[in-house]
């Protein structure tokens, strides 16, 4: 398991400076709004490293390879959903230095070091990304839906402005989604969604001709 | 005799192509040579074989064991080598390999790198500056350093030049010395089985046409030539493929004998290749 986890990371060797570059990228970029930096910045992480995973699976062909070994499906899949959370925890680690450094060095940027309502938020964000991407993937492979990817990221961007907007009229509403969706409770929801994309994914990958 | 590989009445189902109860089985200590022309389903058998394709229905047996049951089990003692390049081209040949060591529990990396020597490759070359010939080896490399015990190969032979294709062979004979393997090895190259292969099994549009040692089969079949007149109906009905050319005729006799018996010596019977098999019968179940 851990070595299908690690060679996740392995194939995209030449990429692993969007781990450093990209962070800081969104903690310059979202300067002015500091709490969506620090969520943007190891979602854009966890994005590219399993997306990048799934290119270097589809075109290398490599379904054939690792269900030609001895290794069951379930496994080939456990180790892609683990992966994506070894990225996001990646992606929370750079993102947790990046913040003691600023502070250190007193860098004129707005931004303070995560809190545990950040790695909440991030946690239920990208697992909310991982959760619906994955069982589309397994089912259609990465040619056929990278333009979902693309959406579900973005829209994840959106969403708490979408959400905030589409329930203005509707405060007892809108404080209960708030209330859902942030903290503790959102990241375990959203793990929780992980845990049933995940069955899809192996009921769906177990019946998947390989061709 | 100890079967390695059994497949029963094995069949799948697609819209436009039906691989139809095939069966057949092998041997440990021998080759067979899968053979058939392009589109015949000899792909589709091998990875419903490695369980890659969900059969339709069917039965496989590898090492005496279901193939779906047992699958962790039989994949530790196999091999495979497939016609196109399963392995991250990213990846050097010591890093792929690294990877993949793991996952055999009798792996040897000892062997792995007097393997990497005698192929001469080199360990930190990536895979995408492999050529073709390169490649296959790698594949090779990998199945024989973790002992597998029977090898399946995938038009291994395809797209190579006949050195290389001449050292695979030798490298495969010299791996089944000592009795104890088995390869089973599809090519639409039937020359490389003419001196290799055992068995053949012969599958054309999604059916055998038969499953039987090789020499058995080169000594009943038999190309039978004379003059258009010595071309009788009974002849005919006993030919596969006829060709009637201005000179005379050209058939395939699956009865060397029978044919003999019935024109004596007004034509000409000679022993097939492999080659001159696949050929008459393609022909003759496209004219039919």
């Amino acid at each position: 398991m851990l070595r299908l986890i690690w060679k996740d990371l392995l194939v995209q060797k030449k990429s692993w400076w969007t781990v450093a570059v990209l962070p800081m990228f969104m903690l310059i970029a979202f300067a002015n709004q500091p709490e969506a930096a620090l969520i943007a910045g190891p979602l854009a992480v966890a994005y590219v490293l399993v997306i990048m995973a799934c290119v270097y699976d589809e075109k290398n062909k490599t379904d054939l390879l690792w269900c030609s070994l001895p290794i069951s499906r379930k496994t080939i899949i456990g180790a892609k959903y683990l992966a994506a959370l070894t990225f996001i925890l990646l992606g929370i680690l750079v993102v947790t230095v990046y913040g003691f450094i600023i502070k250190f060095f007193g860098i004129p940027l707005p931004i303070e070091v995560i809190s545990l309502e950040d790695i909440f938020g991030i946690i239920m964000a990208t697992s909310l990304f991982v959760a619906l991407f994955f069982p589309l993937y397994f089912k259609f492979g990465y040619a056929k839906t990278r333009y979902f990817g693309i959406l579900v990221y973005v829209l994840l961007f959106m969403a708490p402005q979408i959400l905030k907007e589409g329930l203005e009229d509707n405060a007892e509403l809108a404080a209960l989604v708030q209330k859902i969706t942030s903290g503790l409770s959102g990241a375990v929801i959203a793990l929780f969604l992980l845990g049933i994309s995940y069955f899809v994914s192996v009921g769906i990958y177990q019946q998947k001709d390989l061709t | 005799m100890d079967t390695v590989l059994e497949v029963k009445n094995l069949s799948k189902v697609y819209r436009d192509f039906t691989l139809s109860n095939v069966s057949f089985s092998l041997e440990r200590g021998y080759i067979m040579g899968f053979i058939g022309p392009n589109g015949a389903g000899k792909s589709t058998t091998i990875r419903l074989i490695m369980n890659l394709l969900k059969k339709t229905s069917g039965e496989v047996k590898i090492f005496g064991l279901d193939y779906r049951t047992h699958e962790k089990e039989i994949k530790n003692r196999l091999g495979f080598v497939y016609d196109e390049n399963i392995f991250y081209e990213e990846l050097t040949i010591q890093e792929m390999a690294n990877l993949l060591a793991p996952f055999y529990f009798n792996w040897d990396e000892k062997l792995f790198q007097k393997l990497l020597k005698v192929f001469a490759l080199e360990p930190r070359k990536k895979i995408k500056e492999l050529s073709r010939g390169m490649k296959m080896k790698f594949s090779l490399a990998i199945a024989l350093s973790h002992h597998a015990e029977l090898i399946i190969m995938d038009e291994p032979t395809s797209g190579l030049d006949p050195i290389v294709r001449s050292e695979l062979l030798d490298i495969l004979s010299e791996y089944m010395e000592d009795g104890e393997k088995a390869v089973f090895l599809s090519t639409h190259i039937t020359t490389d089985l003419d001196r290799i292969a055992d068995y053949i099994t012969f599958l054309n549009a999604g059916k055998i046409v038969f499953s039987a040692n090789k020499d058995e089969i080169l000594d009943r079949y038999g190309v039978v030539k004379g003059a258009k007149e010595a071309l009788t109906p009974a002849l005919k009905a006993e030919l596969l493929g006829t060709k009637i050319g201005s000179l005379g005729f050209e058939g395939l006799t699956t009865d060397r004998t029978k044919v003999k018996d019935m024109v004596g010596t007004d034509v000409l019977i000679e022993r097939p290749t492999l080659e001159d098999i696949m050929l008459y019968t393609v022909r003759g179940e496209q004219n039919a």
